[in-house]
C-alpha cells in the first residue's frame, strides 16, 4: 500500500518516533480537547533530522508555529535529548536549551523524552504503568521473566530494555479481538478506558497543554 | 554558466532572487508560481531582444499586436503591459545576474528611447544594456499583425509586407539563434519539428549521433539509427527501426519526438543556457530516466546549462535518481512579500522522498 505524503494541516506539529507513539499522543490530545495539533510519526529517532530538513523546505512549513519532538528516553535521557536538539540544529532551526521549554522561533521548538522526568525508558513503560493502574499487575511476570532469563540460549540473552515492551504487547495481544493490535486497541477498548487519565500520563498531558499555551501566546503576539 | 539571477517587476514576479543554479536545473512549484516566467526571464536576460518578449506573449496567447488599420482606441490591449508586474509599466522590468562570471543587467521599459543596438556581442561588450520597447511599439503599431507561433524573428531582416495588405512577419527563427539562451521542447519554441533534421546533422557532424540513438533506443526499442534524407529539397529525419522501410521520426510518437527535439537542441550549441518548459510532457514515466541521462550528458558534452520546469514528482525524483553531478531543484513559491526559490540538491530530494515530504 502506498504511504501517504506528509502535509502540515495544523499550526502545531508534534513529531514522534513510531505509529504507537503517534496514536497515544493523538488520543491524549483528543481526550484533552486539543484540536490544533498534528502528530506525525517519522519512523525512528534517526529520522527526525532528515524529516525536519525536508519539511523546512516544503511549501507548508511557514504555516507551522510550533514543532515539538517527543521521543523515547531509551537507555539515556540525556543522549536522546541531545539527538533531538541536534536534529533541530542540523535543520537550521532554533535549539531548545531545556526539555519541555520552547525555544523561540519561528517556529517555536521543543524537545522532550518519555517517560518525562526519568533517565531511561520508553512510551511502553508509561502505558504499561497506566494499564496496570487500571487493571492491576499480573502476578505471573516474575515467573515468566525468571523462566526466560534461565532458559534463553546464551546468544539470545534476556534484554532488560525490551521487557516492558514485551509485557505490554503480551497483555494487550491476549485481549485482542479482530485485527486491531497493541496500544491502538487498548486505548479504544472499554476495558482500558481509564488508561488516558492515569496519573502516570499527567506530565505528558501537561506537555500537550504547554504546546497549546505556546500557540495561544504566539497568536496573541502576532495580533499585537 | 548562469549562476545568479534577480528578476524584478516582470509578469507576476515583483521580486525573485535565484542564486543556486547548477548545470541541470529543474523549476517546480504550484500553478501560477512563476516557473515559466523564470524561463522567460532567463531568456530575456541572456538573449535580450524585444521580439523575444513578443514571442513569449504570443506563446501565452496574448494577441498583442493590432493591425495597421486598428485604431488605438479600439480596446486592443497594450502590447507590452503584460510584461510588467500588475500591468504597471512605469517601472522597468529588470533582470540582474551573473553569467560566466560577468555581472549583467538588462532592463525592459516602455518609455526609454534608445538607438537600436546590435545584440550579437551584447553579453561580451555591454554589461548593462537597456532596450527601448517604446521604439518597438512605434514600429509595431505600423508594422505588425497578430502573431502566432514562431513569432520570434530577427527584427532587422524580416519585417516586410504580408499578403493581406498589413505589415508583419511570417518567418520564424532559424533553428538555433546565436544567443546564449534558447527555448526548446515545445512546438512554439525555436526548435520545431522541421528543424530536427538540421539539428541532427549538427550532431552527426560532431559524431554524436550514436549517443543520440543510444538515448532514443531506451524510448524506441529497436531503433537502429536515425537518418537525415532530403525530399523536395527539404531535409527530413527518418528512423531505422528494423522494418522494411525507414519511418519519419514524427511517427515514433509525440513523447519520443519531444525527447529527440530537446536532446538535439541541447547538443546543437556549445555553452549557453537551454530552456525547456514542462520537460516531462508526453514522456512516459519509465522513460524519464533516459531523458535525464540524455540531457545531463548533453550538458556535460557541450558545456551547457539546462533550466526546465515540471509539475511531475516522478520527473523530479527520476532526475534525483540519475546521479547527475550538479543537479538543482528550485521550488518557486509565491509569498505575500514576493517570490522565493527554495533550492534542493539531488540528495535532499531523495531524503524528502524517503521522509514522505512533499517537494512540489
Amino acid at each position: 500500500m502506498a504511504e501517504k505524503k506528509f502535509e502540515a494541516v495544523q499550526p502545531n506539529l508534534i513529531l514522534v518516533e513510531g505509529y504507537d507513539d503517534q496514536f497515544v499522543v493523538q488520543q491524549l490530545l483528543a481526550a484533552e480537547g486539543i484540536t490544533n495539533v498534528q502528530v506525525h510519526a517519522v519512523g525512528s529517532k534517526v529520522n527526525f533530522k532528515p524529516f525536519l530538513n525536508a519539511e523546512r523546505k516544503s511549501e507548508g512549513f511557514e504555516a507551522i508555529r510550533t514543532i515539538s519532538l517527543i521521543a523515547d528516553a531509551d537507555n539515556s535521557r540525556e543522549s536522546s535529548l541531545k539527538e533531538l536538539r541536534d536534529a533541530f540544529h542540523e535543520a537550521k532551526l532554533p535549539v531548545p536549551a531545556n526539555p519541555s521549554e520552547f525555544a523561540p522561533g519561528p517556529p517555536s521548538v521543543l524537545v522532550e523524552c518519555i517517560p518525562i522526568g526519568r533517565d531511561t525508558g520508553a512510551l511502553e513503560d508509561v502505558i504499561l504503568e497506566a494499564i496496570e493502574d487500571c487493571v492491576g499487575t499480573q502476578p505471573c511476570w516474575g515467573d515468566i521473566r525468571g523462566c526466560l532469563e534461565t532458559n534463553l540460549p546464551q546468544a539470545a540473552k534476556f534484554n532488560e530494555a525490551r521487557w516492558n515492551k514485551i509485557r505490554l504487547q503480551l497483555v494487550l495481544n491476549c485481549s485482542l479481538r479482530g485485527y486491531k493490535t497493541g496500544i491502538v486497541y487498548a486505548l479504544q477498548s472499554s476495558e482500558y478506558a481509564g488508561v488516558l487519565t492515569a496519573p502516570c500520563l499527567a506530565s505528558l498531558r501537561a506537555l500537550l497543554h504547554k504546546i497549546q499555551a505556546e500557540h495561544h501566546r504566539l497568536q496573541e503576539t502576532s495580533a499585537t | 554558466m548562469l549562476s545568479e539571477l534577480q528578476v524584478e517587476n516582470f509578469r507576476s514576479i515583483r521580486n525573485l532572487r535565484l542564486d543556486q543554479f547548477g548545470q541541470v536545473n529543474i523549476l517546480g512549484g504550484r500553478n501560477g508560481s512563476g516557473k515559466s516566467t523564470v524561463l522567460e526571464a532567463v531568456e530575456l536576460f541572456l538573449a535580450p531582444e524585444p521580439l523575444r518578449a513578443a514571442f513569449h506573449n504570443s506563446r501565452r496567447g496574448i494577441d498583442m499586436l493590432p493591425s495597421q488599420n486598428t485604431p488605438q482606441s479600439s480596446g486592443v490591449e497594450s502590447p507590452w503591459e503584460s510584461l510588467f508586474c500588475d500591468f504597471v509599466n512605469n517601472e522597468p522590468a529588470r533582470f540582474t545576474g551573473i553569467y560566466s562570471q560577468n555581472q549583467i543587467s538588462v532592463t525592459y521599459e516602455t518609455n526609454f528611447p534608445i538607438a537600436k543596438t546590435n545584440q550579437a556581442n551584447l553579453l561580451a561588450q555591454n554589461p548593462s544594456y537597456v532596450f527601448s520597447l517604446q521604439q518597438w511599439i512605434n514600429e509595431a503599431r505600423l508594422l505588425l499583425i497578430s502573431s502566432n507561433r514562431g513569432a520570434a524573428v530577427h527584427l532587422e531582416s524580416l519585417i516586410h509586407p504580408v499578403p493581406d495588405g498589413t505589415w508583419g512577419w511570417t518567418a520564424s527563427l532559424p533553428p538555433i539563434s546565436p544567443c546564449a539562451a534558447i527555448w526548446a521542447g515545445d512546438d512554439t519554441g525555436q526548435v520545431q519539428q522541421k528543424d530536427l533534421a538540421d539539428l541532427f546533422s549538427v550532431a552527426v557532424q560532431e559524431r554524436r549521433e550514436s549517443f543520440v540513438v543510444e538515448v532514443m533506443r531506451e524510448i524506441v526499442p529497436g531503433l537502429n539509427k536515425l537518418v537525415s534524407l532530403s525530399k523536395n529539397k527539404k531535409a527530413r529525419l527518418y528512423a531505422d527501426t528494423g522494418r522494411p522501410k525507414l519511418i519519419p521520426v514524427s511517427l515514433l510518437g509525440d513523447g519520443a519526438v519531444r525527447v529527440l527535439r530537446i536532446l538535439l537542441a541541447g547538443l546543437a550549441e556549445e555553452g549557453g543556457v537551454w530552456l525547456v518548459d514542462e520537460i516531462e510532457n508526453g514522456v512516459h514515466y519509465k522513460f524519464l530516466g533516459a531523458l535525464w541521462r540524455g540531457v545531463a550528458e548533453a550538458c556535460k558534452q557541450k558545456n551547457r546549462q539546462l533550466i526546465c520546469t515540471t509539475h511531475s514528482r516522478e520527473a523530479i525524483l527520476s532526475a534525483a535518481e540519475q546521479d547527475i553531478a550538479d543537479l538543482r531543484y528550485l521550488r518557486i513559491s509565491r509569498k505575500e512579500t514576493g517570490h522565493v526559490a527554495i533550492p534542493y540538491s539531488g540528495a535532499e530530494l531523495r531524503d524528502a522522498e524517503d521522509m514522505l515530504v512533499e517537494i512540489r
